[in-house]
């Protein structure tokens, strides 16, 4: 009795463990990011699922609170969320379908820029102005394998709580020297970093809560978070 | 006092001589007047009264009591006895033992007889003990240390593994085909998932016959190989304990006083055999020792041994010329152990053999004829051994060049499986679909995709992207510290871009799906992550 009861037991475990592995094959994950689509729209949002798991045969369904989501049915974790006009925050979901079964569900709660909102109000600060004194060479190629030293100076008239951002252009503008680097200005009000090199160098000021894109097709204009920028030629031979 | 095994011709004499009553003579007398009485009174020792008697719980070995007994009076006269004087009718391996006159004559090979006997009850006596011939006490407890080795020691192990290497095995010819089959096909499907055409769906079909496969074959040889050790060992283990227990002799004719050991490895063989013999029915049952002695039996008469064995089992060098050429002579020796030397090798023995003797057979010629020569040509095979224990393989006829074949495939075979075994893991039981996490790439040129996963083999990234090139790339466990398991994937700006946004792009994770070098169609997409999410990773 007491053997056949182990044997029981043994296959039950067997069996559990078996199906324990593929439950965790198969199991779904899924994290919800979101981010402003343009800084002159704070009330949209762009949207997007990141799903561990099974990838075939997914579809996606979007639900908010307040606010509504366009598309709300996709094959794409990807969507577009709209405040409503009564409000600046709200919770938005996503369910994960496969052949008619939920296999998922993520949720994150979601607020307007309020900085971006009020941007237009804010004004940058008079008579701001940087340059670049000691230019970096001229490289149209340029990449990680490159290296030089950059330098410049601040003036006008603008208050702590400002650094500097560098990009260097190749095929895109890429930050400088390292993904989120912010440079910080000096008393007497130069910076100085290094850089890879690339044809084109960019300095911009920026608050130091400014969140930089590590890498850019266009720069930003001096407008919301920017209050000045410059963009120099690599010094040629 | 000697005890009633070793001590019977004794006591019988001290009976005879002066205890035995007068009719008791004539008695005896009255038998030994007649042959077929003399036979009858044999026959009843050897038959009733060995059955019946018991000392320590065992049978005395009836040869050699009546060998005993063949030496005192009256049986030294009896005609019955003359057989027994000369043998103990436990022949075994010949001993080359080259006579000092003797340029290697035939009367060199010379029978060897062991018996284990219970031992006396005198302490001093040698676990040893020599029977017409003198020996050097150190080479005749070599030859029963490495006996005893061989039952049960390191011994064992070098015969197990020589066994296991290129022994026979116990199978029916049916299991023997269908092994090498099994093996061969094997080898054919790993050939088959290298360089054939990429089997797609059917990947996992392949994978888990491969495996299913070479698991049942290698199941098979493991448990047939540590099924026929384990026996092999409790076999000798008891053997060994009798042998410990009992007293060893040795019978050479000729009185020869022995300077050397090269009767050594004829000794220590001829031991293995009586202790055997001694007791041949143990409980545990060993398919390894039964052929060996049975073959050991079959061949008392052809096989011929010549070696020094050391206690740890080694067989040294011997002078070995004239033993080759008396063996030669032998018309009944076709098969000779030697150490492993040159002047044994097969092509050694064969050259010589066309340019040496003829044998002689016995018996007179007729008045008026001559002898004259018709022969076959002789054949006198060498089976060189470096250590005891390839002589047990030689004589037991355990080498099998079909096993020893089969035996190179699967190690071959296992081998290139076991060095795969981590990518037909990842098939059959692949790991759970990884999340991304940091680290993210210290370099704006490139990202990096930092899976949570103990198996990064397992896994490929694919970029697919308006923006920036299609990337593909492995994830591989990355020795920095905190042993982070990435994809590195160097960006790159497309010339003719489809959208403005340098965010889009969608990083897929696939499940990888390789044989060694041997890289399949990507398996199942298992994670999707947009660039912007990973881009800002670690950074939010």
């Amino acid at each position: 009795m007491n053997r056949h009861l182990s044997v029981r037991r043994i296959r039950i475990c067997f069996i559990t463990l078996l199906l324990g592995g593929c439950a965790n094959d198969k199991e779904m994950r899924v994290q919800l990011e979101a981010h402003h689509q343009t800084a002159n729209e704070p009330s949209l949002l762009n949207v997007q699922a990141q799903v561990t798991g099974p990838q075939s045969g997914l579809s996606y369904k979007w639900f908010s609170v307040l606010g509504e989501f366009e598309p709300q049915d996709s094959y794409v974790p990807r969507s577009t969320y709209s405040f409503s006009p009564s409000s600046s925050r709200d919770r938005i979901w996503v369910e994960v379908w496969r052949d008619n079964e939920r296999v998922a569900q993520g949720e994150l709660d979601v607020h307007m820029d309020s900085a971006a909102s009020e941007r237009p109000a804010r004004e940058p600060p008079p008579h701001v102005h940087i340059t670049i004194t000691q230019i970096p060479r001229y490289d149209p190629a340029g990449g990680p394998d490159t290296r030089a030293d950059i330098s410049g100076r601040v003036s006008g008239d603008f208050s702590k709580g400002y650094s500097v951002i560098l990009y260097a252009r190749a095929d895109a503008w890429y930050i400088q020297p390292v993904p989120f680097a912010l440079h910080p200005i000096a008393p007497d009000s130069t910076w100085k970093s290094w850089t890879h090199t690339g044809s084109n160098y960019a300095a911009l000021i920026v608050g130091n809560d400014y969140k930089p894109l590590t890498r850019l097709d266009v720069l930003p204009q001096v407008e919301g978070g920017v209050i000045a920028r410059t963009i120099v030629e690599g010094k040629k031979p | 006092m000697r005890s009633p095994v070793q001590g019977i011709a004794s006591h019988w004499d001290e009976w005879f001589r002066h205890e035995a009553a007068e009719s008791d003579h004539e008695a005896i007398d009255a038998i030994g007047r007649s042959g077929f009485e003399q036979c009858r009174f044999i026959a009843w020792l050897a038959h009733r009264w060995a059955g019946e008697a018991q000392w320590r719980g065992e049978a005395p070995p009836a040869r050699y009591v009546l060998a005993q007994l063949s030496r005192v009076s009256p049986f030294d006269k009896w005609p019955a006895f003359d057989r027994y004087r000369i043998t103990y009718g436990a022949s075994g391996i010949s001993a080359i033992v080259i006579d000092e006159q003797s340029a290697g004559e035939s009367s060199d090979v010379r029978h060897v007889e062991a018996l284990i006997l219970p031992a006396d009850e005198d302490a001093a006596a040698h676990d040893v003990v020599t029977d017409g011939f003198h020996a050097e006490g150190a080479d005749l407890r070599a030859a029963r240390q490495t006996a005893l080795s061989l039952l049960d020691g390191k011994g064992l192990v070098a015969f197990l593994a020589l066994w296991i290497a290129t022994g026979r095995r116990p199978y029916p010819r049916w299991v023997r085909a269908g092994l090498l089959v099994g093996w061969l096909a094997v080898a054919a499907l790993i050939v088959r998932l290298l360089i054939g055409s990429d089997p797609g769906g059917r990947l996992t079909l392949f994978f888990g016959l491969l495996f299913g496969l070479w698991s049942l074959l290698v199941l098979t040889a493991l448990t047939s190989a540590v099924a026929l050790g384990v026996q092999a060992w409790l076999a000798g283990r008891q053997w060994r304990r009798r042998l410990e227990e009992y007293q060893t002799r040795l019978r050479l004719d000729g009185g020869l006083s022995l300077q050397g050991g090269s009767a050594g490895l004829a000794f220590c063989l001829n031991i293995l055999l009586a202790t055997f013999r001694s007791h041949p029915r143990l409980p545990t049952r060993s398919w390894l020792w039964e052929r060996f002695f049975r073959k050991l039996r079959l061949a008392a008469n052809n096989w011929a041994a010549t070696g020094v064995v050391s206690p740890q089992g080694r067989v040294e060098k011997v002078a070995i010329e004239s033993k080759i050429r008396a063996c030669m002579r032998h018309p009944e020796i076709t098969d000779v152990l030697t150490p492993r030397q040159p002047e044994a090798r097969q092509s050694v023995i064969d050259k010589l053999m066309l340019t040496s003797v003829r044998k002689t057979r016995d018996g007179p010629v007729s008045v008026g004829m001559r002898r004259a020569f018709a022969s076959e040509r002789q054949h006198l095979r060498s089976h060189r051994c470096r250590y005891a224990a390839q002589s047990i393989l030689a004589v037991g006829d355990f080498t099998s060049r079909s096993q020893l074949a089969v035996n190179v495939l699967a190690l071959g075979v296992s081998i290139v499986m076991l060095v795969a075994l981590p990518d037909i893991r990842n098939v059959l039981y692949p790991p759970p679909p990884p999340a991304v996490v940091t680290p993210s790439s210290p370099s704006p040129y490139y990202l990096w995709i930092s899976l949570d996963t103990k198996r990064p083999q397992a896994f490929d990234v694919v970029l697919e992207s308006g923006f920036w090139s299609n990337r593909r790339a492995d994830v591989a466990q990355y020795p920095d510290p905190g042993g982070s398991a990435r994809a590195e994937i160097r960006l790159n700006r497309l010339g003719r871009q489809m959208t403005v946004d340098e965010q889009d792009g969608t990083l897929w994770i696939e499940r990888r799906r390789k044989l060694l070098t041997r890289e399949y169609q990507s398996g199942e997409r298992v994670g999707s992550y947009s660039f912007s999410y990973v881009t800002r990773l670690g950074n939010e």
